[in-house]
């Protein structure tokens, strides 16, 4: 299952567009003794949504969260828009990081605003301070960006202030402000009641609507199903079973993923 | 009115002094708590191992002792260097020994205030590209001020009234100039009343700047009650 992409098709090729928007091969994430990711190689073409399903443990979340170096990865290739970020296993220089990360934006499960400042100075810092960019085009870019979460009256709250999906379209607006190349998604919807998944779900799909490069850790399977262009199920830190979300859900090959279905899919019956 | 007996201006003035040594140990006993927790949480083991040292031996010494050991260990020092006698006066001895005192004190303080802040709002910032230094900056000082307040003011209001000791190797403080009052007038309880009134109205006042700094700190808290 584990097809290794060829590093040549991470290079930027000629014209812009054929160039895959990430590139992963064979990336490998270790915690001590314990391998976490052995092996994984994932590419994004631009626009692609794809889906990481699999149970805890699998390595999902330390998958993403090796892509932005909040984890080290020890071996591997990670490439954006055909550059390459070198590997090195703790020396990677800290300011190829940073670089990198402008381009990633994420999202985390428990939001992790900012809790000691407004809902605006939490959407604005980072482009003002990374981009450059002068505080009024900031905000007035965060107040578009409030718009398309719904939110344009919550800009002066602060997060205690908020809902838990409340908090998390600021957290997506956040991520957006700085106009990244690819989203990571890290179980956005996990610790939300039941009825706030939705608002949060709604904009999630409507940036893949707008074409944007998405990864999303997730459990909630009828969401990936609906919205990724492609499904990866990871299983001991190894990609177990990957195609279109109807190939995989409709007709799944792998036991694994079967079982994976019947478990997690209790709800989840087309 | 109280009858000072020509002491009024002395007192004043030891007041003042009393003030100054205190102030200037905060601003550097804080700087050093502040090298200290970052010595203690960082990487590296050797200033892990000295900073441990550092607040393992002054938080374990009796103040007295520590300011004595330190003014004339630094007489003794300061003429092996110089080749001959230098004496260290008592304000910068004061200073050095409290700034030593409060630094030990301020470092658990800083310590614990920076391993409160949620790490998951530190994996945001650094998420978005930040540096290291505006992570710092934006979102670990901040917040760990917060954390750091109500520990911080409590080794403030011990400094303030720590500078009495210094009296005994010759500071003119407060301490001093009263108890010299007190000895020449045969009247010690008033004029060490007056003294404890003035001890008294300083931490009052910084009592009321700790709670207004700490309100201002909370901005944005959701406080249980």
């Amino acid at each position: 299952m584990n097809t290794k992409p060829a590093a040549e098709n991470c290079e930027p090729v000629q014209s812009e567009t054929t160039t895959a928007a990430l590139c992963v091969v064979d990336l490998k994430k270790r915690f001590g003794h314990l391998e976490v990711i052995k092996g994984l190689s994932l590419q994004a073409q631009r626009g692609d949504v794809i889906s990481i399903l699999g149970s805890s443990g699998s390595g999902k979340s330390t998958f993403l969260r090796c892509l932005n170096f909040l984890e080290e990865p020890n071996a591997g290739e990670i490439w954006v828009s055909g550059r390459q970020v070198k590997i090195r296993g703790g020396l990677t220089g800290g300011k190829e990081i940073n670089e990198l990360r402008k381009k990633l934006g994420m999202v985390f499960q428990n939001f992790n605003l900012w809790s000691h400042k407004t809902v605006l100075a939490n959407i604005i810092e980072a482009p003002i301070h990374v981009l450059g960019i002068s505080n009024r085009e900031a905000c007035l870019r965060a107040e578009e960006l409030l718009l398309k979460v719904g939110l344009a009256d919550k800009r002066h709250a602060y997060p205690s202030q908020l809902s838990g999906g409340q908090q998390q379209r600021i957290a997506i607006a956040r991520a957006l402000a700085m106009d990244p190349e690819i989203l990571l998604f890290d179980e956005p919807t996990s610790s939300l009641d039941p009825e706030l998944v939705g608002d949060v779900l709604k904009i999630i799909r409507s940036l893949a609507d707008e074409g944007r490069t998405m990864l999303i850790v997730t459990h909630e399977l009828g969401f990936a199903r609906q919205v990724s262009d492609r499904v990866v199920f990871l299983h001991q830190g190894r990609i177990e079973e990957e195609g279109s979300p109807d190939a995989l859900f409709g007709n799944p090959s792998s036991a694994r993923f079967r079982q994976f279905l019947s478990v997690q899919g209790e709800g989840f019956r087309q | 009115m109280m009858d000072l007996q020509g002491f009024g201006e002395q007192i004043a003035l030891g007041a003042v002094t009393t003030l100054h040594v205190a102030i200037t140990s905060l601003a550097l006993g804080s700087a050093v708590g502040l090298c200290g927790a970052l010595a203690k949480l960082g990487p590296n083991r050797c200033l892990n191992r000295l900073a441990a040292g550092y607040t393992t031996i002054i938080r374990g010494v009796p103040e007295l002792l520590i300011i004595l050991i330190l003014y004339f260990g630094g007489t003794v020092a300061l003429t092996a260097i110089c080749g001959r006698y230098v004496e260290v006066d008592a304000f910068s001895a004061g200073i050095f020994s409290l700034t030593i005192v409060f630094g030990a004190y301020a470092t658990e303080v800083f310590r614990a205030a920076i391993l409160a802040v949620p790490g998951g709002q530190i994996e945001a910032a650094k998420a978005l590209g930040l540096t290291k230094l505006l992570v710092w900056r934006l979102v670990i000082i901040p917040q760990m001020w917060r954390y750091a307040l109500p520990g911080l003011g409590n080794q403030w209001l011990t400094l303030l009234k720590d500078t009495a000791l210094i009296s005994v190797v010759g500071l003119e403080d407060l301490m001093r100039k009263t108890s010299v009052a007190a000895g020449s007038t045969h009247d010690p309880l008033t004029f060490y009343s007056i003294a404890a009134g003035l001890y008294l109205s300083f931490t009052s006042v910084s009592l009321v700047g700790l709670a207004l700094l700490e309100w201002h700190a909370s901005r944005g808290v959701r406080i249980a009650k």
